[in-house]
C-alpha cells in the first residue's frame, strides 16, 4: 500500500538533489507497490480468510463427517474392485461406472457412477459417488449430489478461494490477483531497504501517532513473512493455472499418445476387462509407485480420461519426496494388456510440486498450525496496508481543508484591510 | 570486497528470516522422517516468534525501561 513513504509522506533516503534518477527509480517502484496492492488487497482478504479453515480441512472434515472403520489386522487384503463394481451395478442398475478412486491414507475406496457419459457431457454434477470399506466391500455412504457437496461449508470455502463461483474465469481473475500480490511483495522489498536505513530492524515508532505505528507494523510484518508470502503466492498462481496447464498436456502430448486408439470402437459394459486385473497390471508397470485412481474408458470428446479403449490410472511416487508426483497409465480395457506408462511434462511438475507448498499439508498438523499463524500475520499486512492508504487520503483531505480555510481567511483579512472597507 | 554498512544493517535480520522460511518450508517436503518435520516447525516458528517479539512482548516489558 502506501506504507513505504516516511512519517513525512517523501519517499526516503535518496534524495532529489543527490540522485534524481533513483529518486525516480524509487517513485516508480513505489507507484508499482500503491497500485499493485491496492487492486489486489480485498480479494486477497477473501483468499486469506477462506484459506484458514482449508489449512485444516482434513481435521474439519473429519470432525463434520467421522469415517469410522471395523478393527481388522493390518495386513488384511483389500477387496477386489470387480466385487465393487458389481455392487456399484446392483445399486444403481443402467448407470456406468465413471472411476475409482483408492485412498492410500484410510481403508476406503469411493466408486464414482454417472447415469451415462452422454448426461455427464450435459451436466458433470450428475456424477455421485459410493463410499465402500477397501477390506471388507461395504458400503460405508452414499453421496449427495456435487451440487449439494459443493454448498457445504468446506465447499462453500474451496470455491471462494479458488474460483469465486465463477469457474475457469474466476481461477484465471484470481491467478491474475496473486500475480499484483507478487508484484507488490518484490516491490515492497525493493522500497524497504532504503526505508530502514535510519531505523533499526523491528522498530516500531509509538507516540508518534497511529498511521506511523501502523506503518512500521505494515513493514515489519511484511518482511517477516516475505519468504513465506512470496512462495505461497508463486504457487497459488501455478495452482489458479492448473487448468488452462492440464488442457495445454491433452492438447499436446495426450493428443499424440491418444491418437493411435482415436478409431476405436467403445467398448459395451459386458465386454470390458476385470478392473482389478488390470489394476494389478498397472501396478506391476510401476514397482516404486502406488495406483490410487482408475478412470473408465469413455469417449474422447468428454476429456479426462484415455478415450474408448483404454483404462487410465493415476499413480503417485511410494517416497515421501514423490509422493505428490503423479504418472498416467494405459491399460487395454478390452484385454487387460499394459499399453503405456506416460511421462508427465516439466510445467505439470512444477504445479505437482507446488501444490504441497502452498497447502502446508506435509508436515503434520504443527506446520497446519504456523501455517494458519503465517496467514493471520498476512492479513494483518494487508489491513495494515488498506488502513494506511485510507489514513493518508484521509490526512491530503484534511490538509487541503486546512490550506483553504487559511487561504480564505487570509483573503478576508486582506479584505477588511483594504482602504474603503466597512 | 566488503559489504556496505547500512546494506549489512537493512538486510541482515530479514535476510536470515527468509533462509530460515524456506529451509523450513523445503525440510519437511524433503524427507518423511520426523526429524525433517522437526527443522520445518522450528523453523516456520521463526517468523512468528519473531512477530510476537516485535508486536506483543517488546513493546509490554522493555517500553518502560528505554
Amino acid at each position: 500500500m502506501d506504507a513505504l513513504r516516511s512519517d513525512t509522506g517523501a519517499l526516503p533516503a535518496a534524495s532529489k538533489a543527490t540522485d534524481p534518477l533513483r529518486h525516480r527509480a524509487l517513485r516508480r517502484w513505489h507507484w508499482i507497490h500503491t497500485w499493485s496492492s491496492q487492486v489486489c488487497t480485498l480479494f486477497l482478504l477473501l483468499i486469506c480468510l477462506t484459506g484458514l479453515p482449508l489449512v485444516f480441512s482434513d481435521e474439519i472434515n473429519n470432525w463434520l463427517e467421522p469415517h469410522t472403520y471395523v478393527s481388522l489386522p493390518d495386513n488384511t487384503p483389500r477387496a477386489s474392485l470387480d466385487r465393487l463394481a458389481e455392487t456399484g451395478h446392483r445399486m444403481y442398475p443402467g448407470q456406468v461406472i465413471d472411476s475409482f478412486f483408492i485412498d492410500d491414507d484410510e481403508p476406503q475406496v469411493y466408486l464414482w457412477m454417472v447415469p451415462s457419459f452422454e448426461a455427464l457431457k450435459a451436466d458433470p454434477k450428475v456424477m455421485h459417488f459410493i463410499r465402500f470399506d477397501a477390506r471388507t466391500a461395504q458400503v460405508l455412504e452414499t453421496s449427495k449430489s456435487l451440487e449439494a457437496q459443493q454448498h457445504s461449508f468446506m465447499g462453500v470455502m474451496l470455491t471462494l478461494h479458488t474460483e469465486l463461483f465463477a469457474g475457469l474465469p474466476g481461477e484465471l481473475f484470481l491467478a491474475v490477483m496473486a500475480l499484483l500480490f507478487v508484484m507488490a511483495i518484490v516491490s515492497g522489498v525493493v522500497l524497504y531497504g532504503p526505508f530502514m536505513k535510519k531505523i533499526d530492524f523491528g522498530t516500531v515508532r509509538e507516540g508518534r501517532g497511529t498511521r506511523l505505528k501502523w506503518l512500521d507494523l505494515h513493514n515489519l510484518l511484511g518482511v517477516v513473512v516475505l519468504a513465506w508470502t512470496l512462495v505461497v503466492g508463486l504457487t497459488g498462481v501455478m495452482n489458479e493455472l492448473s487448468v488452462p496447464l492440464f488442457g495445454l498436456w491433452e492438447q499436446t502430448d495426450v493428443a499424440r499418445i491418444l491418437s493411435q486408439w482415436k478409431d476405436a470402437p467403445n467398448i459395451p459394459i459386458t465386454e470390458l476387462s476385470s478392473p482389478q486385473a488390470a489394476l494389478e497390471t498397472a501396478q506391476h508397470a510401476v514397482p516404486g509407485n502406488v495406483v490410487t485412481s482408475l478412470v473408465y474408458p469413455r469417449p474422447l470428446a468428454i476429456g479426462n480420461s484415455a478415450g474408448p479403449s483404454q483404462y487410465l490410472f493415476w499413480s503417485h511416487g511410494a517416497s515421501h519426496l514423490r509422493a505428490r508426483l503423479f504418472d498416467p497409465i494405459l491399460v487395454n480395457a478390452r484385454t487387460g494388456q499394459l499399453s503405456l506408462v506416460a511421462t508427465m511434462p516439466w510445467y505439470l511438475r512444477a504445479l505437482e510440486v507446488s501444490r504441497p507448498l502452498h497447502f502446508g499439508d506435509y508436515g503434520g498438523l504443527p506446520l497446519k498450525i504456523l501455517w494458519a499463524l503465517l496467514d493471520v500475520i498476512t492479513i494483518m499486512v494487508l489491513t495494515s496496508g488498506l488502513y494506511l492508504w485510507i489514513a493518508r487520503r484521509r490526512t491530503r483531505a484534511s490538509r487541503l481543508e486546512r490550506i483553504l480555510a487559511v487561504h480564505e481567511a487570509a483573503n478576508a483579512t486582506r479584505a477588511l484591510r483594504m482602504p474603503g472597507a466597512v | 570486497m566488503s559489504m556496505p554498512m547500512h546494506w549489512r544493517k537493512v538486510w541482515t535480520a530479514p535476510g536470515t528470516l527468509a533462509l530460515l522460511t524456506m529451509t523450513g518450508l523445503l525440510s519437511a517436503l524433503l524427507g518423511e522422517a520426523i526429524a525433517w518435520k522437526a527443522i520445518a516447525w522450528t523453523f516456520l516458528a521463526v517468523p512468528v516468534l519473531a512477530t510476537l517479539w516485535y508486536t506483543c512482548i517488546k513493546p509490554t516489558f522493555y517500553r518502560t525501561k528505554r
